[in-house]
């Protein structure tokens, strides 16, 4: 077991490795100085020139990239270029906000979707079957940032619920916190339900035909036992890592939902510091992101023997 | 004496559509092995799942009755029906591999059983019951086997635990669906006796369900033929074997393969395949954190093909035999040992010494469903073969096609889609295909045993004709003892990667030397039947 792990583990340097050196070569290549942004267009070439020597940014780009590696290596992400700030405790600050409305989300959107779409399967071509899938292709063609939106309208503005715009922490006022992730939370609950509901369907649709659930039934266990015991192990492992998938992703940022709730996550951060061209912050944020990935799945691969004894084996 | 089940007038369907069974009966005493017989698409599974109320979604039970001991259960309720599956009605189904679930312990999904139907028995009891009913159905290490997982069994193990789970519970009725169609022989054999041993010893009574007449002498008392959902004959088995009224049936029995007389034509001349010593051995990763292992699939294999003649190779699952014919023709490595065609060895051959032995040595396989490519038409399938003559034109080449599948009786299907094809037919093309370039050798790698009875024969028979007319050499790869002893004139019989025997098949067949021969003979069912029906007919001849 350990040697699986520290193998995997040490794959994935490659991957960041690879991560890193793209994102620090194509944020320069893309037009714009952070300096120059920084300053405004007041600011003399003299001047940019000299701060530009500061931060480093006059040397050849693979010098740069590896005085950044080695600080990376030792947990420092460097600072802000625009406000100074120290990149990894901001990203870690940002990351609980995020992390906090995506894992609540892709929780409660499991626990609603894999029951749905067992059922969905189980009365195949019924009415159920066909206002589930109906519901869940409609939930998935919504695009998230008008699903806030409306959201926000009608429990923000027209009932008054919830507050519009703001964010206070879990640690100063989690009653509070709580009515500002709560939107959300629920946005992505309902785009996730989509996708994990049709994920959920098809798989337990696949295991239903197979001779097992009939040699099940002839030996007289309940239809309910037949759902619980013999398809839902079978049928979970797709729909699991679907969900590693989906938790890996939103994780990374989402920057849509946060932007329209004006959240402070790792999403609005990246976006902001792409706009500002603040290297250090982007540079920080993509190898974050790309690490919780790799992490993210390691674990679902990880559980996954709990649902089919056969990878063991592997 | 009553009937443990009677079924009268049982018809299946589509809703308002077509009949797949159409007025079927048949009954079941106490403690007798009655079997149903037919081809696929001929309804018997239909029938058998029909019982317990397990038609597959799409086909509904129409008119009919169904007793279980007197009580009339196609309309039973459905708990009453949940009381009946495997408690009083035991089923084990055909394909091992699939019908366990993957992933439960074998003990839990033994324990499910019992726990539905023996209520009052404790947890342990439950235990030490299922672990007696492993050992009965000669699995050693019964405690290990509780605790371990489908996967970790072969298919003949799977379908012992498969029979000990539906006979936990002691059922009045056994329904067996095919339940060593897809065992070698040898396994077959094993499991049958051990399933009818076991009914026997509990007085339990046994609808099997199977396609191999064989089986069907070996083991039932009365027997029911249908054939595209009609019953057409039924009674006693001596009876319909010995004596079969319905023509359908007498073209089944017919389907036995027999002995030929292959005396005189001895092949003689320089062989045109000669293998030598080879040896092959595959490495196996043990487990997540296992050392991987070599496993010797060819332990130092020989054999020879002379221009002409057919020889067979057969042995049980595992015995090597896939191997050896992939392995001639290099898609597997081996390890040592040396392989020569008219003369020239292979192993060191040149990129052009390879093409020419592959232009001139053609392989058959086993599914003819995985092995035609589904995109492509039967005609364009079989012309695949020719591209590699830029000398023919274009009309040539269609002119060679159309030979070629008229040859085996698959005019006009050019056009044509493999799933448009029934599984003879599809064998027919993968036939035409292989022939099309009058290779010298063809490899034919259980090329029959996917399809029906009648099918096999007219493969076989097609496959022994187009030899006389072109002949080619064959090495046939098989487990039907007795198709080989159609086909071939000489056996070789392989058994873990070692040739254990070879001869003349009629010396072979008429005095095998080595005990695992004789097992594999006594095994076959088909062989025992088609010298019992010869000797039936030369006395009714008499």
């Amino acid at each position: 077991m350990g040697r699986y792990l520290l193998g995997r583990l040490l794959t994935t340097i490659p991957t960041l490795l690879l991560v890193s050196f793209s994102v620090f070569v194509l944020i320069r290549l893309v037009p714009g100085d952070p300096i120059v942004l920084m300053l405004g267009d007041a600011a003399d070439a003299e001047t940019v020139r000299g701060i530009r020597e500061a931060y480093g940014l006059e040397e050849p780009i693979y010098v740069q990239f590896g005085l950044w590696l080695l600080k990376a290596i030792s947990g420092d992400l460097g600072h802000s270029i625009s406000n100074g700030a120290a990149v990894a405790p901001l990203i870690l600050d940002r990351f609980q906000v995020s992390a906090s409305i995506v894992l609540i989300a892709v929780l409660v959107a499991a626990s609603i979707s894999v029951p749905l779409g067992m059922i969905a399967a189980w009365r195949q071509n019924s009415l159920t079957d066909i206002l589930v899938v109906g519901g869940a292709t409609l939930l998935l063609s919504l695009p998230s940032f008008w699903l806030g939106l409306l959201l926000l309208l009608l429990f923000g503005l027209k009932l008054g619920w919830v507050p519009v715009v703001g964010y206070v922490s879990f640690a100063e006022n989690w009653q509070g916190a709580l009515t500002y992730i709560l939107l959300p939370t629920v946005t992505l609950i309902l785009i996730e339900i989509g996708v994990v509901t049709r994920m959920a369907r098809a798989s337990t649709v696949e295991v239903l035909r197979l001779e097992y659930i009939t040699h099940a039934r002839a030996k007289g266990v309940s239809e309910a036992s037949v759902l619980m015991r013999h398809a839902l192990p079978n049928a979970f492992a797709p729909t699991w890592t679907l969900l590693g998938l989906v938790l890996g992703n939103l994780l990374g940022g989402i920057a849509v939902v946060e932007t329209v709730f004006t959240l402070p996550g790792l999403g609005r951060l990246l976006v902001d510091a792409i706009f500002a061209r603040d290297y250090p912050i982007i540079q920080g944020c993509m190898l974050f992101t790309a690490f919780l990935y790799v992490i993210v799945n390691l674990l679902v691969d990880l559980c996954y023997p709990l649902f089919d004894p056969r990878v063991m084996a592997e | 004496m009553s009937a443990i089940l009677d079924i009268a007038g049982l018809k299946i369907g589509v809703p308002e559509g077509p009949l797949v069974v159409d007025d079927v009966s048949l009954s079941v005493q106490a403690g007798e092995v009655v079997a149903v017989v037919g081809e696929s698409g001929s309804g018997k599974t239909m029938v058998a799942r029909s019982i317990l109320g397990l038609l597959p979604p799409g086909l509904v039970r129409g008119e009919g009755a169904i007793r279980f001991k007197g009580e009339s259960i196609e309309a039973a309720p459905w708990k009453r029906m949940r009381a009946l599956r495997g408690g009083e009605i035991g089923m084990v189904f055909q394909e091992p591999m699939v019908s366990l679930n993957p992933a439960i312990r074998i003990g839990r999904q033994m324990e499910e059983g019992l726990a539905i139907h023996r209520p009052k028995m404790g947890r342990e009891e439950r235990r030490c019951l299922c672990a007696d009913m492993l050992r009965r159905v000669g699995i050693e290490d019964a405690e290990r086997c509780l605790m371990a997982f489908p996967h970790e069994f072969s298919g003949g193990m799977r379908q012992r635990v498969m029979i000990a789970m539906a006979l936990a519970c002691r059922p009045k009725l056994l329904i067996a669906d095919e339940p060593t169609t897809a065992l070698d022989s040898l396994t077959q054999r094993e499991v049958l006796d051990l399933m009818v041993g076991l009914t026997r010893e509990m007085g339990t009574a046994v609808l099997l369900i199977t396609h191999d007449l064989g089986v069907v002498a070996r083991y039932s008392q009365r027997c029911v033929v249908l054939e595209k959902g009609k019953l057409v004959e039924a009674g006693a088995t001596a009876q319909i074997i010995g004596n079969p009224q319905h023509p359908y049936t007498q073209r089944l029995i017919d389907a036995i393969p027999r002995p030929e007389p292959h005396g005189g034509d001895q092949a003689t001349g320089a062989p045109i395949l000669a293998v030598e010593n080879i040896a092959v051995s595959f490495t196996r990763r043990g487990g997540l954190f296992g050392r991987s292992s070599q496993m010797q699939a060819l332990k130092g294999v020989s054999l020879e093909v002379r221009p002409g003649e057919t020889v067979a190779v057969v042995g049980g699952s595992g015995s090597g035999k896939t191997t050896l014919g992939r392995t001639i023709l290099q898609l597997v490595k081996p390890s040592g040992g040396g392989i020569a065609f008219r003369g020239e060895p292979l192993l060191t051959a040149d990129r052009a010494a390879l093409h020419r032995f592959r232009m001139n040595c053609q392989l058959i396989s086993q599914d003819p469903y995985s092995s035609l490519d589904p995109r492509m038409r039967v005609g364009a399938i079989v012309e695949e073969a020719l591209r590699l003559l830029p000398a023919l034109s274009p009309a040539e080449k269609q002119a060679r096609v159309t030979d070629a599948l008229a040859e085996v009786g698959l005019s006009g299907y050019e056009r044509r889609f493999p799933h448009q094809l029934s599984g003879g037919q599809r064998q027919r093309v993968a036939i035409a295909r292989a022939l099309i370039r009058e290779p010298a050798l063809v490899i034919a790698d259980e090329p029959i045993s996917a399809l029906d009875m009648t099918i096999q024969k007219q493969i076989l028979d097609l496959l022994g004709q187009l030899q006389r007319q072109r002949g080619f050499s064959c090495l046939f790869i098989s487990h039907d003892l007795a198709a080989v002893r159609q086909i071939a004139s000489r056996v070789i019989v392989m058994q873990e990667g070692l040739i254990v025997e070879q001869g003349e098949t009629e010396a072979v067949f008429g005095r095998p030397r080595h005990p695992y021969t004789r097992a594999l003979m006594e095994a076959s069912p088909a062989l025992a039947l088609s010298s019992r029906t010869l000797d039936f007919a030369e006395a009714s001849t008499r």
